[in-house]
Parts: structure tokens; sequence; C-alpha cells
């Protein structure tokens, strides 16, 4: 029996991920890449494109200070939701972590529940907490901490607050598969050996949860980077992202050319982001084979 | 056991309650907002009614969007599980560098922002003149809905233990008379989570759904998405308490089929 | 000449890096009650496996009953294996896990029932048909597995440990039906085990393994009484040992200077060696008798009851070895107490030297 038959025979229990490999293929990876041509093309009036390949829509976009500003401020949401959900969101992660019975039941819960239910919902549900007429607003004239209604909308601590609510459950999430990982009895062997509780988890579970700070903490930056809903609901045209100015190219300005060019830009800031992380996980790597 | 007051344990659950709070406040304001007696939403909140749930039935456009959620829902489910079902077998069969690779591959469709498989799907589909059918949703709400549904699944074919394959194998069986025979039966319980799973995150997904929806196919998501924009009213809480409650009726369902905790977002390799 | 039923050619496995199988070469008779006997992980589960069809070997070729089987999945071979934890498909009753094989073979109906029916009556288990395994007992369970494989009637009938999961008194009465079992339906049984006791009550044949390779191959009685190195006298039964030096042919002489007669073996002079000898075969002696060649005088140390048997820890008064010697209560004259001198001694024919 030669290898190389062998070899085609233990292929055979892949072929029915076939359909999905197809479809993803088709209908993910294809039609990336056609943005990609669509993005070399140049556009003319009322949507029409000519299908010349240039680079002008990319030239445009990193010449026009207008955009290098939007893709500073995408930049630097990410940054500062992942500060403020990385801490947050790794409490949370500890305490699921932490409860057993019906008491991680519930919490589990209550980070599912938010999690699959409909973004805009909860963006409108932040819209009615924070508007001028508002239960927020209304407290604050109601204690004389404020003279007249206070509008709290179109604010970036707003925008920050309303992804940090997005975000949150999917870095528990992932961080919590993590910490499951752990062995509860390293904590015991921490406390054996006269560690406080706080120096058992800097010294003992911090490290060791560190990889799931970082994938969760990078799918946190990804999505807070190409936020989209979160900046047009809470926001105004000030905290529009560079997804936000993708979609106005798209739909309401009918430039396939130049928002598939943005789309493509937010794509490799993507990637880059991801390959500095595998970069950053791979050195930090060792602690999980402990 | 020391009973002080420690400071530290208060600040964590002080923080830890603060953000369950974040989390959850939104949807709570909603769900008593729909309830307000007055056309817009402004504070106080007095005067309770159960109108509103009776009169978003009234305006058509709602009801439109509505339906069309659950068709593109129902048609996504089909497509999802049809297709992840197999593949998710196939994946955990073995553990070497290929499915490794596949498990990766078929979860980037969510490593990257949706704005990027709305746009990408909406060039791709008017590219080839595909626009208009709900199909176009399905498609897209399987590119989301698909990786996440694989990790359950495969969290539910890893449990079984490989020895019941071996013993049919041994028993004469072939591979596809072990999947039929012996494998489905046993993660049926598991698939069935998994339906619910993929029609919740179809009903719920909107990004994507706001590039590829047309007038014609418009879905629930995407009509609150508008509407808010010119208002807030306990009427748009009511309906949005009923696309919620599809989440919770899934939830509820999952967690009886599987456990709520088998629902996971990060699967490993 | 006895048939052969199954017969390895010089199989290797490699998990990896791991070679868990190392060029094995053995041949299992037509009818043999075959024991693979060998510690955990060496390799027993990975062979039957093979056997079966499961797994495949990186090199080497099997073949059963004549034929080339090598490449030939589980399915397509007239082999079936009992699990080590049984593994009845918790899904289906008895009665449709016992007829799931019958039903690849394209039986008919009523020929199904009738087989099922007969199984269960051969494993005392009549009328268990329409329950689930979930309400078996472990026993019960291990009996419909057992039936399951017996349904299609495999020319050889592997098991993997499959008395591992039952309570001692089970396994005993178990064995018994295993060995009746055998008899009646006349097929080859390979079992699995890392059970030596199990090993040497049912087996007509037995291969003790060893990482991989297979150390010995023989019949009960020659595996207990004449085992072939070192590895294969401790694992099989006990032994008392002591180091030194075989300095003629037939003398060895340990290293606190005892001198022993032993048979004599081509073991060249000089070399260092392990001494051993069976518990069983030290005697208490008595003066009036015939002595033996080797006998010593010793100081009992302790002494305890297994039941039927006793067993004392013995120190010779000149040199101070120890010695262990099991003896049958009724085969004991007098009282013996802690303390008391004895006189202890063996045959020069039951015993070994192993090089090492
Ligand atoms: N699928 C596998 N992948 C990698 N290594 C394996 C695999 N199966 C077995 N091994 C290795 O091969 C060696 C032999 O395993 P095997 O299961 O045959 O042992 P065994 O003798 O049956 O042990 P036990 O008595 O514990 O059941 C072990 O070192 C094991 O780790
Ligand atoms: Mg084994």
């Amino acid at each position: 029996m030669t290898a190389r038959t062998r070899k085609k025979s233990s292929l055979k229990y892949l072929l029915p991920a076939i359909p999905l490999c197809v479809f993803t293929l088709c209908f993910f990876l294809f039609p990336i890449l056609l943005m990609v041509k669509y993005s070399l093309h140049h556009s003319l009036p009322y949507g029409e494109i000519e299908r010349i390949f240039t680079l002008e829509n990319y030239i445009n976009f990193f010449t026009d200070i207008y955009y290098i500003k939007v893709l500073i401020k995408s930049f630097l949401l990410g940054l500062a939701v992942s500060v403020v959900t990385i801490p947050l969101g790794y409490i949370v992660a500890y305490a699921l972590w932490q409860s057993r019975g019906l008491k991680r039941k519930i919490l589990y819960i209550c980070i599912l529940f938010p999690l699959f239910t409909n973004l805009v919902v909860r963006l409108y549900g932040w819209r009615i907490i924070l508007s001028p007429a508002g239960p927020i607003s209304n407290f604050l004239q109601k204690t004389g901490l404020a003279e007249e209604s206070v509008n709290m909308l179109f604010t970036w601590p707003t925008i920050v607050l309303g992804l940090f609510s997005e975000c949150a459950p999917y870095y528990i999430l992932i961080l919590f598969s993590v910490l499951t990982l752990i062995n509860p009895r390293y904590i015991d062997a921490a406390f054996d050996l006269g560690a406080t509780r706080l120096e058992a988890f800097f010294k003992v579970i911090w490290p060791l949860s560190l990889s799931g700070v970082i994938s969760g903490g990078l799918i946190v930056y990804i999505w807070a980077f190409g936020a989209f809903a979160t900046p047009t609901i809470l926001g105004n045209a000030k905290h529009w992202t560079l997804a936000v100015h993708a979609e106005r190219q798209i739909l309401s300005l009918r430039d396939w050319p130049y928002g598939s060019a943005f789309g493509i830009i937010i794509l490799l800031f993507t990637l880059l982001i991801v390959f500095l992380q595998t970069k950053l996980l791979k050195r930090k790597q060792i602690y999980r084979e402990i | 056991m020391k009973q002080v007051w420690d400071f530290k344990s208060f600040i964590f659950n002080f923080l830890l309650i603060t953000v369950l709070i974040l989390l959850l406040a939104p949807l709570l304001i909603v769900f008593i907002s729909s309830f307000l007696d007055k056309a817009h939403l402004s504070w106080p909140f007095t005067d309770f009614t159960f109108r509103w749930y009776v009169e978003v039935f009234q305006r058509e456009t709602w009801v439109k969007a509505l339906t069309n959620s659950l068709i593109v829902a129902g048609l996504t489910t089909l497509l999802t599980l049809l297709i992840c079902t197999p593949a998710a077998y196939a994946i955990t069969r073995k553990t070497n560098t290929l499915t490794g690779f596949l498990r990766t591959f078929f979860m980037s469709p969510i490593m990257i922002p949706p704005v990027m498989i709305g746009i990408s799907l909406l060039i791709f589909l008017s590219n080839f003149g595909l626009r208009g059918s709900y199909f176009d949703l399905a498609l897209g709400h399987t590119l989301w809905a698909g990786p996440i549904v694989l990790i359950t699944m495969i969290a539910v074919f890893e449990r079984i233990n490989p020895i019941y394959n071996y013993a049919a194998q041994d028993l004469g069986a072939n591979s596809l008379e072990i999947f039929w025979q012996i494998t489905l039966p046993m993660v049926k319980p598991g698939l069935i989570a998994s339906a619910f799973l993929a029609f919740v995150l179809s009903t719920q997904e909107f990004i994507i759904g706001l590039f590829l929806y047309t007038p014609k196919t418009i879905i629930l998501p995407v009509e609150i998405y508008t509407a808010i924009r010119y208002e807030l009213s306990p009427a748009i809480s009511a309906i949005s308490v009923y696309l919620v409650g599809i989440v919770i009726i899934g939830l509820f369902v999952i967690d009886r089929l599987i456990g709520i905790e088998n629902v996971s977002f990060s699967g490993k390799g | 000449m006895k048939k052969t039923a199954v017969h390895l050619q010089n199989l290797t496995k490699k998990f990896n890096e791991v070679t868990a199988l190392d060029n094995i070469t053995l041949e299992i008779f037509n009818r043999d009650f075959f024991f693979l006997l060998g510690p955990s992980g060496c390799g027993k589960t990975t062979l039957l496996k093979i056997i079966g069809g499961l797994e495949f070997p990186s090199e080497g070729s099997i073949s059963i009953l004549d034929k080339d089987v090598t490449r030939l999945r589980a399915n397509k071979r007239n082999t079936s294996m009992v699990f080590q934890e049984w593994a009845l498909f918790p899904h289906m009753s008895v009665y449709d896990n016992i007829a799931f094989g019958l039903k690849k073979r394209k039986f008919d109906k009523k020929t199904i029932t009738r087989k099922v029916d007969e199984l269960l009556e051969l494993l005392h288990m009549a009328g268990y048909q329409n329950r689930m395994p979930f309400e078996l007992s472990g026993g019960q369970q291990q009996r419909v597995a057992i039936a399951r494989s017996l349904a299609i009637e495999p020319e050889v009938l592997l098991l993997d440990e499959p008395l591992s999961n039952l309570d001692l008194a089970l396994r005993q009465q178990m064995r018994v039906e295993l060995v009746r079992l055998h008899k009646e339906i006349n097929k080859t049984f390979v079992y699995v085990t890392h059970d030596q006791t199990e090993a040497l009550s049912m087996a007509n044949r037995i291969a003790v393994m060893n990482m991989g390779v297979v150390v010995q191959l023989d019949s009960p009685e020659t595996i207990y009484k004449k085992p072939k190195n070192e590895y294969v006298a401790k694992f099989i039964g006990e032994a008392n040992e002591i180091k030194g030096t075989i300095v003629k042919p037939n003398l060895f002489v340990a290293d606190s200077g005892l001198q022993i007669k032993v048979p004599e073996q081509d073991i060249p002079t000089d070399s260092r060696v392990l001494f051993v000898v069976r518990p069983e075969e030290v005697h208490l002696l008595n003066q009036e008798e015939e002595l033996p060649e080797n006998h010593f005088r010793a100081r009992v140390d302790t002494v305890s009851y297994f039941g039927r048997q006793l067993r004392f820890y013995v120190q010779l008064v000149d040199t101070g070895n120890i010695f262990f010697i099991d003896i049958f209560s009724t085969q004991l004259k007098a009282d013996i107490h802690p303390n008391q001198e004895v006189l202890i001694g063996w045959k020069p024919s039951q015993t070994f030297c192993f090089q090492g």
C-alpha cells in the first residue's frame, strides 16, 4: 500500500465539510475578492461604474485629511472601548467562573440574553435612557444637579458606553471559556503557599488567562473599530467611524468603488490587528502549556 | 472564616453589578416603556396600558417586516443546519492541522466587522443580478449564524464518545449508516438547539440586513432602525419586545435541550 | 496441525512519535481462548483494534483465516469486538442493539427475531428485549454487549477488558460464563486484560506484552512456571528476587554471600543475574524429612492471614536475606509465631536466574 493511496482514503472523512467549504468560499471569500476588484474601479455619477483599474480610490482616501481623521477616530474608539471592556468584562467572567449552580446559570443568562438580543433594540434602550426627556436627565434636574434637560446622546462617552454594552458579552464568554481551562487547584496551591487573594490572582490566574484576555480583547477592538450601529444611533456625523462612512458611500451616495475601498481599508487594518495579536499570543503561549 | 467588612470584595461586587446593569438596563427600559400610555416617550413614566401590543399589528409595515423576518429566519435555519451539521461532524472526526485550519476558516466570517459581509454580499449579489429575494438575506444571515451554530454543533459532536462509531463499524455499518443511525439520533437534541440558535440569531441580525434588504423584503430590525431615527414611542418599544420575545423563547428551548452553558462564542482551535 | 485463525506479521503501529506496537509477529490458532496480557499502555487495545480493523497498522500485515485483511475495514471483517465500556447504543433497546449487525447483513425480520431470542437465551437474558441500556445493570449490559457481538457470528471475537467495569463477585461469575460460552460456540476468542489471574485461569494461550512487543507467548502453565525473562516472572505471579552472580553453571552467589544451587542454564559464569523463586515454591521444612538441596535456617518476621492461605516473611539467620513464603493453612502442621526459628528450602528445579 503506497503512502499516496492511504492519504487519499484518509481524507474521505472531510467530504461532509464540502458544502460549508463551498458556501464560505462562494459567499464570503469570493465577494470579498469582488469587493477588492470594485475598489480598483473608477466611479461615475449616479452610481455608474467605469471598469478600469486604478488606485485613485485609495489615493483619494489617504490624501483626504478628513478621512485620515476618521481613521484615527476609529482607532481611538476601538482603543477606548477595549480599555473599558477588558477590565470590567474580566470581573464578570471571573465571577461567572467562580460561581456554581443556579448563580452561574443566572449570570450566564444575564450575559447571553443581551448578547442575542437585537442590537438596534439595545441601542434604542440607551436612547430612551440618555435622551433629554429620559430618566437620567430628569433625575439630574430634580436633584438640582442640572438646570435644564441634559442631552447625553451624541457624545463620545455615550458611544463608548454603547459599544461596551455591545461587545462586553462576547468578551466575557471568550474569557470565561479560557478561565474554565484553568485548574482551580492552582489557586488552592497559591493560598497554600501563603499568598493573599489578590496575590494569588495576579501570580496565578492572570497569567494563565492572558490568552483569553488577548483574543477576547481583540474581538472587542475589531468590532469597535468596525462599529456601525452604535455611532449612527447614539452619535451624529461627528462620531461616524470608517464603517459608517463605508455604508454612506455604498447605500446613500451609491459610490461602490469608493465604498469598497473603505471596506478593504477596514479589512486590512483588521487583519493587521489580528496579525499583531497572533504574534503577541505566540509569545504568551507558554503560559497556556503549563 | 472571617466575616469582617471586606473592601476588596465590596468593590468587586459593586463593579460586577454595575456591568450587569449596563448590560440589562437598555432592555429593561424598552420593556417598561412599551406599556406607556402616551404617543411619545418622555419621563416620568405614568399611565400604563397594553394597547400598543395590539396596535402594532394594525400597522401594515410592521406586520410585513415581522413576517419577513420570520421567513428569512426560517430559510437561514434550514440553510445553516443543512451545511453546518455535516461540516461539524466531519471536522470533529479528527484533530489535525487540516481540521484546525478548517475551523479557523469557517469562523472567519465572524472575525471581521459585519459591515464587511454586508458590503461584499451586496456587491456580489448585484454583480450577478440577484437582488430582491428573501434568499439574499438568508445568505447573509447564514454567514453570520453559521459560524456560531458551528461552534455549538462541534461541542455537541465532541461530546459523543467515538467508541459508538467503532462499535457500529465493527458490527458492519459503513460511514453513512453510522452517521444516520448512530451519530444523528445521539445528537438530535443538540441539532434542534442549533436550529433554534440559528433562528434567533437571524431574527436579531441587523447590519447585514441593512445592506441587503429591499422594500419588499425589509426585516423587522431594519424597520425599527428606520423608525427610531424619527421618534421614540411606546409602539416601537412594543414591537421591540416582540422581537426580544423570540430570544427569550429560543434561549429557554436551548437550555432545555442542551443546557445554556453549551452555547459558546469561542471554538477552541 | 492446528488451523491459524489470526496471523500477524511484523506489525508496527506508530501514533506520530509514539510507537504503540513494535514489529509484532504472532499466530492465534482457531478456537483458541487467546489472551493478550500486559500493563496499562503496552499496546493491547491497539493490537486488538488492528485485528478488528478499527485501526490500521503502520507496517506489517494481518490475515484472518488465511485471508489478507490488512487494509480491510472493520465492517468488512468477520471479527467483532466487545468494548471495555461495552458501548451499547444508548438510544436503542436491547433488541435493536443486538439486531443492529444482523440488519446490516440483511437478514429477514423473522430470522433476526429468532437469533436475538437465541442469543439472549444463551446469555441468560431472555425477556429483556425491550429494555433500554440505561435500565440494565452492569453485568446485564455486559451480556448484551457480548450478545451483540456474537450476533454477527464472527470467526474471531475480540474482548477488550470486558470485565473491568464489574465488581469482583460478578467478575468471577462472568469469567466462568465466558469459558463456558467459548466452549459452546467454538469460536476463536482474543481477550485483552492486565489481570494475570484472569489470564491464567481462562486462557489456553497467553501473549505477555510490554511496551509494544510480545515478550512471551505460551500456555498459562509455561508462562507461570518457565517465564522467559525477569519481566514476565515479575508481571505474572509474585516472586522473591535476589541480586547476585553465577559463579558456576549451577551455583548462584548472592551479594549477601548466600549460596544457592540453581538449574544449569546457558548463562556464562561470572555474569550478574537476578535469582527468582516463587513464594509457594519455598517450603517450611521438617528436620525428619529429606531436605532439598537448598535449605536455610531462618527467623520468622511476620505472619499474615489471607483466609485459606498464609504468608510468612522470614529472614535468613546467616545472610539476612528476606523471603516471603505462601502456604495453605491446611498444610501447616504446627503453629508458627514471629521470632521462631524455622528451616526453609526449595528444589533448584523450581527457580530461575535472569541475566540483566
Ligand atoms: N489514538 C491514539 N493517538 C495517539 N496515541 C495513542 C492512540 N491510541 C493509543 N495511543 C498510545 O499507544 C500506546 C498504547 O495504547 P493502548 O491503548 O493500546 O494501551 P493498552 O495496553 O490498551 O492500555 P490500557 O490497559 O490502559 O487500556 C499508549 O502509549 C497510548 O498513549
Ligand atoms: Mg486498553
